[in-house]
């Protein structure tokens, strides 16, 4: 976690973010580019009984086991139920185990000054203002920052 | 002289006897005295209309003579009213008489003597020639009127036929013109038919090229929709690489300072992935485009097919139509033709007319003439037998 904290936040302190944008529905979201390990287009996924709503199953990439985490459920949005394969897999490490974070659609890999910047407002719900470390103001959209160990921290949301 | 005066009553009486002309004597008063033999035989012949036999004439009366007795009894009563000639009727016949006076010796009127002769058949010639001459002269008058009216009827046939003529000059002119007309009439139908054999073989062409390009535009609808799977193919593609080209970005990013050429080389990458995909999404659209404009195409293509159809059909009526008229015209220059011929038969008609209206008028005067010559010898007939004394 603190290790975690120390790269957004080091990435927050220089000059410019190298993020990695996707959107979920309407909106638009990143992550540090350097928490990616890779992006990957729909797998065959296992589910897992029992498990949380917004955890789909278990992807089997490379013979390595990926826990699928569907953003929109967690996030409190309805299911993409009619687009089966459009969707894309963003492969993330925390610790010593491998995430595919479920969005809509990858944007790029994008490099955004750090003066655009700013803290999460107070009036976001506080179940959603946990996953986030704040917005970047671009010119005709927001770009939220979220906070990858707040999301994948899954014992503390179960 | 005694002897003589004897021999001269002697031979005077057989003279007499044997006289060829009828000869009779009767007395003053009337009473037959002497018949020669030739009145004698020339009244046998008659005898059946004498109120008595012949013999028994001498001695009686010749009242018979005449149909007032009274008259001829004072006519040859006196010797001054003689000689009296008078043509009397006996029967069927006509005796001419001539009444002459006889004197005795002493120069007194003893009484008339009668010769005579039967002039029936001269009288009744006469008659017949006079009527004859009447008749003549009268016909002659007739054949002069009738000549005059031949005369005037073959100038009038004259005038009429060359006015004839003139008429059927002006039908000839006309039935020319006609003919001309039709000549013309007939090129046009056959200029017609020609184009509208053209026309269908040009719509049957135009039927062809339809249904050609009808097949034709039916491939290009198969190929696009063949460029569509590819460009599906080539989508699919660009979306890999477009993904390669974002997870080598992160590579990149992740190796820091000696990822930044690979990761310009991935942005390349990703850009040029990216044009691929606008590319296809063009072609996509394009393609739609073409699939559209092809159903529109076939639509008008239906609709080209149906106007050559009717076009077809119309030059189908054309044809029908110029056959029909092709055979009226047929049949109006066979009418004309005969025209033509009747015209050229009522030319010559009407020049024999012409000719023999002259001929007529010419005989015409001729007859004139010789009904003139023939009144002329009426009158100088008539005059002869005004003449002609029984």
């Amino acid at each position: 976690m603190e290790e975690s904290n120390g790269l957004i936040e080091s990435v927050l302190s220089g000059e410019t973010s190298q993020l990695c944008g996707f959107k979920i529905m309407d909106g638009q979201y990143a992550i540090p580019v350097l928490e990616v390990q890779e992006v990957v287009k729909p797998q065959k996924v296992t589910p897992v009984p029992l498990g949380p709503a917004y955890v789909d199953g278990l992807i089997n990439l490379r013979g390595q086991i990926v826990t699928a985490i569907n953003l929109r459920v967690m996030f409190g949005l309805p299911r993409n139920e009619n687009a089966e394969s459009s969707y894309m897999n963003i492969i993330v490490r925390s610790g010593d185990g491998l995430y595919a974070l479920v969005v809509d659609e990858i944007m790029d890999v994008m490099d955004i000054s750090n003066t655009t910047f700013e803290e999460t407002p107070d009036m976001i719900d506080d179940k959603l203002k946990d996953y986030i470390r704040g917005v970047f103001k671009l010119e005709k959209k927001l770009l939220t920052l979220l906070n990858l160990d707040k999301i994948l921290d899954i014992k503390a949301n179960v | 002289m005694a002897d003589n005066k004897f021999d001269i009553l002697s031979i005077s009486k057989q003279m007499l006897d044997l006289s060829p002309i009828n000869t009779m004597v009767a007395d003053k008063t009337g009473k037959m005295l002497y018949m020669n033999k030739n009145s004698i035989n020339t009244l046998k012949k008659i005898e059946e209309f004498l109120p008595a036999k012949v013999d028994n004439l001498v001695g009686n009366s010749i009242d018979w003579f005449h149909e007032k007795p009274e008259v001829q009894r004072g006519i040859i009563s006196q010797a001054g009213n003689l000689p009296h000639s008078k043509i009397i009727t006996v029967g069927p016949e006509k005796l001419n008489l001539l009444v002459s006076p006889i004197y005795d010796d002493q120069g007194n009127f003893f009484g008339p003597m009668v010769t005579w002769e039967v002039v029936t058949d001269r009288v009744e010639t006469v008659v017949g020639l006079k009527g004859a001459s009447g008749h003549l002269s009268r016909n002659s008058e007739l054949l002069v009127a009738i000549a005059n009216s031949l005369s005037s009827s073959a100038e009038e046939t004259s005038a009429q036929s060359n006015t004839a003529s003139a008429a059927s000059e002006e039908v000839n002119a006309g039935i020319q013109t006609v003919t001309a007309n039709m000549d013309e009439m007939v090129a046009a139908i056959r200029e017609i038919t020609k184009t509208t054999n053209e026309s269908s073989i040009l719509s049957n062409d135009a039927m062809d090229i339809a249904n050609s390009t009808n097949d034709i535009i039916g491939k290009l609808g198969e190929s696009s929709a063949d460029i569509g799977s590819v460009i599906k193919v080539i989508s699919s593609i660009a979306q890999q690489t477009n993904l390669l080209a974002l997870n080598a970005t992160i590579e990149a990013a992740r190796a820091g300072e000696a990822g930044k050429g690979f990761s310009v080389v991935a942005n390349e990458v990703k850009e040029l992935a990216k044009q691929t995909a606008t590319a296809t999404q063009d072609i996509t659209a394009r393609i739609l485009n073409i699939q559209e404009d092809s159903k529109l195409a076939v639509n008008a293509i239906a609709q080209i097919k149906e106007a050559i159809e009717k076009i077809n059909g119309y030059a189908g009526n054309i044809a029908a139509s110029v056959e029909e008229q092709s055979a009226t015209t047929l049949e109006v220059t066979r009418i004309v033709n005969e025209s033509a011929e009747g015209v050229t038969q009522i030319n010559e008609n009407i020049s024999q007319v012409s000719e023999a209206a002259s001929n007529t008028g010419r005989d015409a005067l001729k007859a004139q003439d010789a009904a003139q010559t023939l009144g002329d010898i009426a009158n100088e007939l008539n005059a002869l037998v005004e003449k002609i004394e029984v």
